[in-house]
């Protein structure tokens, strides 16, 4: 009972990180302590449930992609693809569909996930630790109260990468990974998952992010060879 | 006649019947360009038939597992092996396969050996292995191959997603900026700037008013920019944290801007709200930050603009703030 009011504490904790109380050192301190306990944590999944309005049919048989929402940018979303089989919809967890089983994995959506990620965590301070953890363990201490949305920006046969962000939306901030894979590798249970980790960026105080280049008068400094 | 047509019916069967026992005797693969030396050649050939074959009765007798020499494959090809069989068993269909080897950093690598998943549905049942080698020829690595062109299109509207990456890291540099005011960090703000950054600050400076028009206006302020160094921008900083009790720093509306010509180099602006136990102001900050080091990122000039003069006009527009424009970048 002790051990689960001090974990459902500790989640609390990592949902009011950058609160008012808490600074940016503080917060990715605890985000740190919580990520490399020790501790094996519940398998949670956000429950599975396939509005049939969302699904967009794919170029390849059978396979659907569930429409979901866009964060900042058009192609950072919470779509995940689907496989229909017997009449169900089954989240693709396929090594013949990398892509389509990164996306997956990175939104949570394959329940029997093996794999270990081994982060480099930027914290305050310029430090950056490791930390290696299930990656089951980062969604089940951070995907409770946050939403996820993730893009694969490179696929080739050997390695795979994509950004994953975690939102916060009532004190709007993120924590986001940028990852890479063996793509050949992705279906091999506890294999690794490596990327770095930023945790604790605010965005209220962000106002354009891809703010447009204004042309000044002096415009041509930009294009003088120097 | 009926016994002649009987004759070549059985002629072609015995035929068709010797040409697939050899093809399994000879091995039906072989590799016909990429490589020279005829010994190596023979050995990849001899394992890639292993493994053709080892599929085929793994299949054939419905086997839980391939049964792999360790003759033929490295101890992490007969695992991959194990994990792809376990998914999808398969079988090679009898085709004669002429290929050709490609030289890798590791060894060599064929591609394209069809092979038939048992399970699958009748259009995706037909799939390829990719088979890595070492430089002795045995084999150390098979994949099914992907179809990557299908994500062409996919992949195609994502060109600003890398960028996106990076603007959210410079947000995170700015509140890791912002933090060290806050805890009076002077050891983190001395790593951030640059040793040679450029350090521009702008004052307000009352007039007296020369005319009645100038009374009418309250255009008696004007703004003084001075330029310090890095050093004597954090000798002035460090007095401030001594004699201060706390430090409250805030940015609001923040901009990210990447330089037209040096994609390593971002500009961001914001307004800053200053406030301690002594004194308060407001401004707008521009920082120039240099990412060509991404984990140490530095900041190559900051400047600040007052917002607003003692009487509460708005003395700096928006427009005003110094920009990435405003500065040459040497290199």
């Amino acid at each position: 009972m002790m051990k689960q009011l001090i974990s459902t504490s500790i989640l609390l904790l990592a949902a009011v990180a950058v609160s008012a109380q808490t600074d940016k050192a503080e917060a990715d301190q605890i985000i740190y302590q919580i990520l490399t306990e020790k501790s094996q944590t519940e398998n949670w999944h956000q429950e599975l449930v396939i509005d049939s309005s969302k699904l967009e049919a794919t170029p390849e048989q059978d396979i659907y992609v569930v429409r979901g929402d866009s964060f900042q940018i058009k192609s950072l979303r919470s779509d995940f693809y689907v496989r229909k089989t017997a009449g169900e919809y089954v989240p693709i967890n396929d090594g013949r569909y990398p892509l389509e089983t990164m996306v997956n994995l990175l939104l949570n959506r394959v329940s029997d996930n093996k794999h270990k990620l081994e982060l480099r965590h930027h914290q305050y301070g310029g430090n950056i630790k490791e930390i290696v953890l299930p990656m089951q363990n980062l969604f089940d201490i951070l995907a409770r109260n946050m939403l996820l949305y993730c893009s694969v920006t490179f696929i080739d046969k050997n390695e795979i990468r994509a950004v994953l962000v975690f939102h916060q939306k009532n004190i709007n901030f993120i924590h986001m990974l940028e990852l890479k894979a063996k793509t050949s590798k992705l279906m091999e249970p506890g294999s690794t998952i490596s990327g770095d980790l930023y945790t604790n960026i605010p965005q209220d105080n962000v106002n354009n992010l891809f703010r447009e280049r204004k042309k000044y008068n002096n415009e041509k400094d930009y294009n003088k060879e120097d | 006649m009926k016994r002649i047509i009987t004759k070549r019916i059985r002629l072609i069967f015995l035929m068709l019947i010797a040409s697939t026992s050899m093809a399994f005797a000879d091995g039906l693969f072989k590799i016909v360009e990429g490589l020279s030396d005829e010994s190596l050649k023979a050995t990849m050939e001899t394992n890639v038939n292993a493994l053709m074959e080892a599929l085929n009765t793994a299949s054939s007798q419905n086997d839980k597992s391939v049964k792999l020499s360790k003759d033929n494959f490295t101890n992490e090809a007969i695992k991959e092996i194990g994990l792809i069989w376990k998914s999808s068993a398969m079988m090679c269909p009898p085709l004669n396969i002429m290929s050709k080897c490609l030289k890798t950093p590791n060894g060599y690598q064929v591609r394209g050996i069809p092979v038939d998943l048992v399970e699958a549905d009748e259009n995706e049942k037909r799939q390829e292995l990719t088979v890595d080698f070492l430089p002795s020829g045995k084999i150390s690595s098979v994949a099914i191959a992907i179809e990557m062109h299908r994500y062409d299109q996919i992949m195609a509207e994502k060109s600003s997603d890398i960028d996106y990456v990076r603007r959210q890291v410079i947000i995170d540099f700015v509140e890791n900026f912002r933090t060290a005011y806050n805890r009076k960090d002077l050891k983190l703000l001395t790593s951030v700037y640059s040793d040679k950054a450029l350090i521009i600050t702008g004052k307000v400076i009352s007039e007296k008013p020369n005319s009645d028009i100038d009374r009418m206006t309250l255009n008696n302020n004007k703004v003084v920019y001075i330029k310090q160094t890095k050093q004597e921008y954090l000798r002035k900083l460090s007095s401030v944290f001594k004699s201060t009790k706390f430090i409250n720093v805030k940015f609001e509306d923040i901009d990210v801007v990447q330089h037209p010509k040096y994609d390593d180099i971002y500009g961001v602006t914001l307004k800053q709200y200053w406030h301690t136990d002594r004194y308060q102001d407001e401004g707008y900050l521009f920082l120039m930050i240099d990412f060509r080091d991404a984990d140490n990122p530095l900041i190559q000039v900051r400047t600040w603009q007052p917002y607003k003069n003692n009487q509460g006009q708005v003395i700096t527009q928006k427009n005003d703030v110094y920009h990435l424009g405003s500065f040459r970048i040497v290199r």
